[in-house]
């Protein structure tokens, strides 16, 4: 395995010093590049009140490509699908080496409180989320209740 | 966790927080560093020539910061800011322990009797002002402050400046000249051209490396991408205030070549996630998959089946067009093909 890149560390020891409100980022001891997080869903979405695990993994060429990151916490959305992996502009196409782990994390969090059914990733839940909106948003609400608290 | 790696969040709890944003902004934002040989892009965005130049080869040709579109052709030096990046890294350390020290023992007994309650609000500025001085006298004697020569720009502490003068700037090794003219680097180093693997030969590229010194050894597609690094680590040497030697970029390119493309060779091995065995997570989310997998053959045959009623109707639409121009133009049977398109 080759030496950790300076850049890998400075983010981490970032993350650590001055964690984000609402979101924790953790790396394993044994693969420094394997992140443990948790995001809590934003307030007054029907996240609120949960606890959301992701994992997050930064591939050999990170910063010139982006993180891996999913989620482990099942979460009903439109953007997300049942195996937790993301539709989000920054984390495919619009991905910059300028951008990093935290930026990313503040990303997620925020689809969490902009669903964007337009753009969907889980084509069940977005239908659903056009086409009765209220809903869709309780069963959010429920699913957050029954697998996001901690 | 390595905790001692320079970061702008050094300066968090120190009573100078705010130097952590000049701190910020004095770092590239790839490599997170101090800026290298800082370019400037056509959009006002600057990061060490280094960093930009690999992005712009090799991975996308948009400006990391704004996206918006950039060549390597419209980046030029920012040279403010690399006096700026010079001038700040050389006192950081200084700065910090000060400041650092001064948190410890916020109130000094020569300057403030040791009531005063209200030091920490920083309200008090001219107390602060004064503590600060103080330290400064204490912990920095002008000896340890690195100061650069006139003559021949060359960073060196206070105390040997005088003797550096004396000597005609000859002690500081190899970047000092001498300022009666015999500096050593006597020639500008220029800037190489970058191949274009579609029209350059691969003999060509062989002997531009030959030419260099460096390895002939490898495949097309090796070659090429050799010479391509090359490019950037030389152009970005050529940037860097004070260059280095050739020996040590091609130092930087053989590691490159046993880092970088070694990786890529072993890459299967090197991606599997932690605690992630690609069996296991298909048995954990078979639901899951085989839910996904049953979608995609439903819309498969939804698509399918559309195509198919969509196809009748063009028949049918087709055979009543060919009708009604049977009826109407009886000469007209043409092409079946353009009555077909006129009617889908």
């Amino acid at each position: 395995m080759n030496a950790l890149p300076k850049r890998i560390s400075k983010e981490t020891e970032r993350l650590v010093k001055e964690p984000v409100p609402g979101i924790s980022a953790a790396p394993h001891d044994d693969n420094l590049r394997y992140f443990d997080v948790t995001i809590d869903g934003p307030t007054s979405s029907p996240y609120e009140g949960g606890t959301f695990k992701l994992e997050l993994f930064l591939p050999e060429d990170y910063p010139m490509v982006p993180p891996k990151v999913r989620f482990l916490t099942k979460i009903y959305h439109p953007n997300i699908d049942r195996l937790g992996r993301i539709c989000l502009d920054v984390l495919k196409s619009n991905w910059s080496p300028a951008l990093q782990i935290r930026t990313i994390l503040l990303s997620i969090q925020a689809l969490l409180g902009a669903p964007n059914p337009d753009d969907p990733l889980a084509n069940d839940v977005a239908q659903k989320w056009k086409e009765d909106e209220k809903t869709a948003i309780q069963t959010a609400r429920d699913w957050t209740k029954e697998y996001a608290k901690a | 966790m390595n905790s001692d790696i320079p970061d702008p969040s050094d300066w968090i709890d120190s009573k100078l927080s705010g130097l952590k944003d000049v701190d910020e902004t004095l770092r590239c934002h790839i490599c997170k560093e101090f800026f290298t040989a800082p370019m400037i892009t056509g959009c006002g965005h600057t990061f060490c020539s280094l960093c930009i130049q690999r992005y712009l080869t090799n991975t996308s040709q948009r400006c990391p910061t704004c996206m918006q579109e950039q060549q390597i052709s419209q980046l030029r030096k920012n040279v403010t800011v690399e006096t700026l990046v010079e001038h700040f890294s050389a006192q950081r350390a200084t700065i910090l322990r000060v400041v650092k020290e001064a948190a410890k023992q916020p109130i000094p007994e020569v300057v403030e009797p040791p009531s005063s309650p209200d030091l920490d609000d920083g309200r008090r500025r001219s107390g602060r002002k004064r503590t600060r001085t103080n330290y400064t006298e204490t912990l920095v004697s002008s000896d340890d402050i690195q100061v650069e020569c006139p003559v021949c720009q060359a960073m060196l502490p206070g105390a040997a400046i005088n003797r550096h003068l004396d000597n005609n700037c000859n002690d500081t090794g190899a970047n000092g000249g001498n300022w009666l003219g015999t500096k050593k680097k006597t020639k500008p180093l220029r800037k190489i051209q970058r191949v274009n693997q579609a029209s350059e030969s691969v003999a060509n590229v062989r002997r531009k490396l030959q030419d260099e010194g460096l390895s002939t050894s490898g495949s097309k597609q090796t070659l090429f991408r050799r010479y391509d690094e090359w490019v950037t680590l030389w152009n970005a040497n050529v940037d860097n205030k004070t260059p280095r030697s050739k020996s040590d970029i091609k130092d930087d390119l053989r590691r490159w070549e046993t880092t970088v493309v070694a990786n890529e060779n072993a890459q299967p091995v090197k991606m599997t996630i932690k605690n992630i065995d690609d069996r296991q997570w298909v048995q954990k989310h078979k639901e899951d998959y085989d839910y996904l997998i049953e979608q995609a053959r439903k819309s498969i045959l939804k698509k399918k089946q559309e195509k198919e009623k969509e196809q009748q109707q063009q028949q049918e639409g087709h055979q009543k067009a060919v009708d009604r121009r049977e009826d109407n133009e009886p000469d007209m049977k043409r092409s079946e093909t353009e009555g077909y398109q006129v009617v889908s």
